[in-house]
């Protein structure tokens, strides 16, 4: 059936599996469809080959090849990561040398130079591998459309990596303008199992689409343990970093052959690095560290020791969760909760890569309530909870820059593309009117009602829109993609030598002198000049970390119930977890100073501190849920006295923590929970504008708003440096109505607050008894909620009294 | 309510209006007003809504009615780079006041070319200096006597303020260290420099109608 494979495989020996040949046979048949199967069976090869025998043996098309003066691409091949792409290529790149085929496969990533890109538009391959990105930067460029005129076959890679990310949509519009230039385009997605395969695959598709799934009836087998700490009363009731079990992980790690270690933010990579360093000296050498804001040339010489087994273990974070496989890897352990169960399982599908081999994963906890997700995360796996991805719906942004993509290259007519775009997933709900207003933001600079003869952004000619400023233009390309960043500040030694990248607000906390860790190095800050920090190593003891951005992640809904399911195990007699027997202490203490709810009990707390007045609830429903729930109670709250509170909230519970004091009893805090008026109660009582005001930062970054400066040097147009805050700031004065300004809202309500997610709360809590104690001071459930450094606020006194307060204090009149 | 400061024996005035005054010589100082910055966005296809420009002058017409004042010295970055309609609309603003002297000591973002400054009612210096007590300057200058208050823009100073109960503000805010005085930005759409209290300096943030000192 397929000829080429059969000599392939029958020459490496290997036997195809099941999964492979469905997936060459609907291949053959011209279906389009998504493969569902797990890393390290030859899912690129099910797709690979099912291309090959295309290009060599499919009658129709050979008839056409016969008639084209030269190769033309045939095939793109799309990944979320460029690390990917290169395994990809090599992988292809061997089968064409060991088949001596003629069909060539080049790389088109942000590393490739532009001279490789030139040659690559003169004279194409037969295949691309590429990303989101890269494809949009091709459509910006002359002569697009007729690039991809024989275009046959688009795979995306890890589509569920995608899915859920402004770089779906990024691909969703691509394969919107793809098929529209090729009718006979045949899309192929890669996915792993997520909670919503058949709607990863419509999505992918496009409306009218049709395709087939196929799905590796493979199972990989895994093993989870829970690392415990040898006693409880030791162990901390708050915290994130899980130093305390540096040296059980350590024996882990010396028990396996290589050991990848996961940690939730790249200053806990630092920490973990440093600790394993000084404390087991012996280990300088076989381990190292790989996160995102390191520089590309550390980066692969760390993937490189990994393939050839050089390294003991590779302290890392979500930088090495996709694609790549590097087999030499036998364990893998996670510091802290995963936040979420795909996540937890892609991790530990990083051990063990070989077929029919098991996967080793350690979990290691942080703080003493944190040990109870051991459970949880067993119970998920043994009943296959995962969970979905949520694909964008009416991403403006996106939509705004693609249309200036399409401008900067062939340019566009604005009829055709609307018709378009109406058959992907994201847009398919935007109205004639809306696409009117986006067209009047490009075209006028805003509604075109106060068209502004200053602004030039498309022009129309020849009835198409194009961009004909060649700066605009420029500025463009470079600011092609879904992903915001911060300004990053490149770090190097005095002998230019590049360590890596990082967030510019970070460093500008820094004098010279100062020292930090960075890149697994203590180094010292010598100097800072334009975007750069230039350091020179530091043997100094005391170092202060770098505390990034990034990595405040709230856990995912399915792993919250998961986590309640395991809180419901508690006060159960027997067949209780080892985890859950191992924190009955804790949990005896959390008795003794308050209460301990059961299944069908909700525990609210009041507790006077010298920081001032606490209430803490625990409904166990997941910290997104928790900030919602905690603003609603703040608003309910408020109405009864002005008040200001300031919030935190954890997976299990929240806090509204208030300097003044409040009363609180039984019938109050029923009041309080009541699931009447959700609604209107989040409504008037979130202050959605401050959240929105936070989305809106990417949205403007994406839309083309802020422009973000050439990369490695510094911002030649200063003044167009503007923060994204501003912009909000000057639509909701000027311009309240604006689309990107509503897309921000929309976000908020639908990826933020989850309103369906608290009225289910709410519900749910109002057939719980209350169980409302006064404990004299801190318990083990409120003190990580309490210790959580990230606030948000609340507050229904008016800013002016809320000023007036601060002025008695500036003035010594209160006392802070 | 405002704050005064007094230099060799001259007060100065901090107004909550993010201006300074000085009462002995009738002087309003306003610094990094960025007048046209929206209209810049613009220009570069940037599709921010235009500016309310008349709000803007109005919040100066204001102060002018309010104050005796013979002069007003801009503290630099005025308007934000090359010309658009915005600038004619404060140029004629202007105008109204022709009993006003209104000087410009030149900053980093004014980039206006000298034909438009020299057409304005503008008087555009490097600096200005006040007997020998004060120099009106966009950033400070270098080398000063420490008996002369170096008065500058250019940073946007702000300040945070934590209060009771873990709650934040952030402040623009005056700021005073040994003989520079730092004023706060007057436009409405800049950001803050954020400066932290030390025992040298003295740093006064506005706190809606007031201003008052941090200790």
């Amino acid at each position: 059936m397929n000829p080429i494979a059969d000599v392939w495989f029958f020459n490496q020996g290997w036997q195809p599996h099941k999964f492979q040949k469905k997936t060459w046979s609907a291949v053959s048949k011209g279906k389009s469809g998504l493969l569902n199967a797990p890393t390290g069976f030859g899912k690129t090869f099910a797709l690979w080959f099912g291309v090959l025998q295309h290009y060599y043996g499919d009658k129709r098309f050979l008839k056409q090849r016969e008639r084209l003066k030269g190769p033309k691409l045939h095939t793109l091949w799309i990944t979320p990561l460029r690390a990917l792409s290169k395994e990809i290529y090599k992988a292809t790149q061997a089968v064409s040398a060991d088949l001596e085929l003629d069909y060539r496969i080049e790389l088109r990533t942000g590393d490739t130079p532009v001279s490789a890109r030139q040659k690559q538009r003169k004279s194409p391959p037969q295949a691309l591998i590429t990303t989101p990105e890269s494809v949009h930067l091709i459509l910006a460029s002359k002569g697009a459309a007729d690039y991809f005129k024989n275009l046959e076959f688009v795979i995306v890679d890890e589509w569920h990596e995608l899915l859920g990310s402004k770089r779906g949509v990024l691909i969703e519009l691509a394969l919107s303008r793809l098929k529209a230039i090729n009718p006979n385009l045949k899309i192929w997605g890669v996915s792993a199992t997520i909670g919503n395969l058949d709607e990863a695959q419509e999505i992918l598709l496009g409306k009218g689409h049709e395709g087939v799934m196929v799905k590796a009836d493979i199972q990989k087998k895994l093993v989870i343990e829970t690392v415990m700490p040898d006693s409880l009363e030791k162990f901390p009731w708050a915290g994130h970093l899980g130093i305390k079990l540096l040296d059980k992980v350590v024996d882990i790690v010396n028990r396996f052959g290589t050991t990848l270690i996961f940690t939730n933010t790249r200053s806990q990579s630092e920490i973990w690095y440093q600790h394993i360093i000084n404390q087991y000296p012996e280990f300088a050498g076989v381990l190292a560290i790989h996160h995102g804001s390191l520089s590309d040339e550390i980066r692969q010489w760390v993937e490189q020791s990994l393939h050839e087994g050089k390294l003991k273990a590779v302290v890392c974070t979500s930088s090495l969760d996709l694609g790549v496989d590097f087999r030499p890897v036998d364990c893998v352990i996670q510091i802290g909760s995963p936040k979420g169960i795909a996540r937890f399982l892609q991790r530990a599908g990083r051990s063990g890569h070989r077929p029919y081999e098991t996967s080793y994963i350690y979990y290691v906890p942080t703080n003493s309530l944190e040990i109870i997700e051991g459970d949880s995360l067993k119970y998920a796996v043994s009943h296959q909870i995962v969970e979905q991805r949520i694909p964008y719906i009416r991403s403006f942004d996106v939509l705004l820059q693609y249309l200036t993509t399409l401008a900067v290259g062939d340019g566009f007519d604005a009829e055709v593309i609307f018709q378009e775009i109406k058959q992907t997933h994201c847009y398919e709900s935007i109205s004639n009117e809306e696409f009117k207003q986006c067209m009047a933001m490009l075209i006028h600079g805003g509604n075109s009602l106060s068209a502004y003869p200053d602004f030039h952004r498309l022009v129309k000619v020849d009835g198409l829109y194009k961009v004909e400023s060649r700066k605009l233009a420029m500025r463009h390309r470079l600011s092609i993609g879904a992903i915001v960043s911060d300004v990053m500040m490149r770090v190097k030694f005095m002998s230019g030598k590049y360590l890596g990248s990082i967030e510019e607000y970070f460093i500008s906390r820094l004098k010279a002198g100062d020292v930090f860790w960075f890149s697994g190095r203590q180094l010292e800050l010598i100097q800072v000049r334009n975007l750069e920090a230039v350091v020179k190593p530091s043997s100094r003891k005391t170092g202060v970390v770098p505390s990034w951005m990034g990595g405040r992640f709230s856990i995912s809904p399915d792993l919250g119930i998961a986590i309640r399911h395991s809180f419901s195990h508690i006060h159960k007699k027997s067949g209780k977890s080892r985890e859950i027997r191992f924190l009955h202490p804790l949990f005896k203490e959390q008795e003794k100073r308050s209460g301990l709810p059961k299944e069908d009990e909700l525990l609210v707390e009041y507790i006077h501190t010298r920081y001032g007045y606490h209430l803490f609830v625990y409904p166990f429903d997941g910290k997104l849920v928790h900030e919602g729930v905690a603003q609603v109670l703040a608003y309910r709250l408020g109405k009864l006295q002005p008040i200001s509170f300031s919030i935190a909230s954890n997976e299990y519970g929240f806090e509204l923590l208030s300097p003044t004091p409040f009363s609180i009893d039984l019938d109050l805090i029923t009041q309080l929970l009541s699931p009447a008026h959700v609604h209107q109660d989040i409504s008037a009582g979130i202050n959605v504008q401050e959240m929105a005001r936070r989305r809106f930062r990417d949205i403007a970054g994406i839309a083309g708003l802020v422009f973000q400066g050439y990369p490695g040097r510094q911002m030649k147009g200063k003044h167009l440096q503007a923060n994204a805050g501003l912009f909000f700031s000057v639509f909701e004065d000027y311009d309240p109505h604006n689309l990107l300004l509503r897309q921000a809202y929309d976000e908020v309500f639908d990826f933020q607050l989850e309103e369906g997610r608290m009225q289910r709360a709410f519900d749910r809590i109002s057939t719980h008894k209350i169980l409302l104690t006064f404990p004299n001071r801190m318990t083990p459930f409120a003190f990580p909620i309490f210790s959580e450094s990230f606030r948000e606020k609340y507050s229904n006194e008016d800013w002016q009294s809320r000023l007036e307060k601060l002025k008695l204090q500036l003035e010594g009149k209160l006392d802070s | 309510m405002k704050q005064r400061i007094v230099w060799q024996g001259i007060m100065l005035d901090l107004l909550a209006q993010k201006v300074l005054y000085i009462p002995q010589y009738q002087i309003l100082v306003i610094s990094d007003w960025h007048l046209g910055k929206l209209g810049y966005f613009r220009q570069e296809g940037l599709f921010v809504p235009p500016m309310r420009v008349q709000d803007e002058l109005d919040r100066l017409g204001q102060l002018l009615q309010k104050e005796t004042v013979q002069k007003v010295i801009f503290l630099g970055d005025l308007f934000h780079s090359v010309w658009n309609r915005e600038w004619d609309d404060f140029e004629a603003y202007l105008k109204q006041f022709p009993h006003i002297d209104f000087i410009l000591t030149k900053g980093n973002h004014d980039l206006l070319s000298s034909v438009f400054l020299k057409q304005s009612s503008l008087q555009v210096l490097d600096y200005l200096k006040l007997d020998d007590v004060f120099i009106l300057s966009h950033e400070p200058i270098a080398g000063l006597s420490s008996t002369i208050l170096n008065i500058v823009g250019h940073i946007h100073p702000g300040v945070g303020v934590n209060t009771k109960g873990r709650q934040q503000f952030r402040l623009p805010c005056f700021y005073l260290n040994s003989n520079v005085l730092t004023l706060p930005a007057f436009g409405k759409w800049t950001g803050l420099y954020m400066i932290k209290k030390t025992e040298d300096n003295r740093l006064f943030p506005i706190v809606g109608n007031d201003v008052i000192e941090l200790t």
